[in-house]
């Protein structure tokens, strides 16, 4: 089954004038406006798009969540796929900072601290040839 | 048939409660997915466990699945999962007859089943045998009331998909 509200991107408490609005939108699901904006079809679509929901849900707290199982082959739309395994527990991946959060590098960072080591390389060089000599 | 009585006696009052809580939530959020709840399920919930007067009753629990409280679901899948093989499959066959109990197993209701048996590691094929057994029909395909051409092809809003059979 298809999740027909996350492919409109109206909420499942959508009123029937915003899912109509959705469809003139997105005309390649017009077919689908035959269940949605059917008083007696729409009510059996939510009861199930609402336990499926719940399902997928709980598949992946469960860790039943895996690649091949028949839930995520017949119902792709509501399985929250596996998380990474070094991963946090969201499945989210993490938020680029902002570019005003991104910490700024400096030109010449790297050298900043190469510099006083090549010129301590360079005296202590020095320093063992003057005792050779 | 009900669930409790001599199966959990000798059990810790804390761990038989918790248990009987388990099972009471998963059946009615079996009992409850398609919108039917009334209360002679809410009784015949309680009365899978007539022995105990403690046990949180229906009405309560059913305020956990109202409420979307998904954590308290998981951990009563997480405390039957535990239990023994045929403690899970008497708690399956339950559920079947629940579902059985007004004539035909809702759309809803099969996912759910179907869930039950994976998550309670008994099984997609250890269910359908129950089923067939308890039933004396196979296990009927969900449906998709996602799909127009399974409303062309003269569903009703009943959601019996009883004809349909086989699975992927």
């Amino acid at each position: 089954m298809k999740d027909l509200y996350h492919k409109l991107e109206v909420e499942p408490t959508a009123t029937r004038d915003e899912i109509a609005a959705a469809f003139e939108q997105q005309p390649e699901l017009k077919a689908y406006s035959a269940i949605l904006l059917d008083d007696e079809k729409r009510p059996l679509y939510d009861q199930v798009h609402k336990t499926l929901k719940t399902i997928g849900t709980l598949r992946f707290r469960l860790d039943l969540d895996k690649s091949d199982t028949w839930f995520i082959q017949r119902y792709p739309d509501f399985a929250i796929m596996p998380k990474p395994k070094l991963g946090a527990v969201s499945r989210e991946p993490p938020a680029a900072p902002k570019s005003r959060d991104k910490p700024k590098r400096r030109a010449g960072t790297r050298a900043g601290w190469l510099l006083p080591l090549l010129i301590l390389l360079i005296v202590a060089v020095a320093i063992g040839l003057m005792l050779i000599l | 048939m009900f669930f409790g009585g001599s199966r959990l006696s000798g059990r810790e009052p804390g761990e038989r409660q918790k248990l009987e809580a388990s099972v009471k939530l998963l059946l009615l959020l079996l009992a409850d997915s398609d919108g039917t709840l009334d209360e002679a399920e809410l009784q015949y919930v309680d009365a899978q466990f007539p022995d105990t007067e403690r046990t949180v009753k229906a009405r309560e629990l059913l305020e956990v699945i109202h409420a979307g409280e998904l954590k308290r679901i998981e951990q009563a899948v997480r405390t039957l999962a535990k239990e023994g093989r045929e403690l899970r499959i008497s708690f399956l066959e339950l559920a079947i007859a629940m579902c059985l109990a007004d004539g035909a197993v809702a759309i809803t209701e099969n996912h759910i089943l179907r869930f039950y048996a994976d998550a309670l590691f008994v099984g997609l094929g250890v269910l359908r045998k129950r089923f067939q057994a308890i039933a004396g029909q196979p296990l009927p395909d969900p449906g998709d009331p996602g799909s127009p051409d399974w409303w062309n092809q003269g569903r009703s809003a009943g959601g019996d998909a009883a004809s349909d059979s086989g699975m992927a």
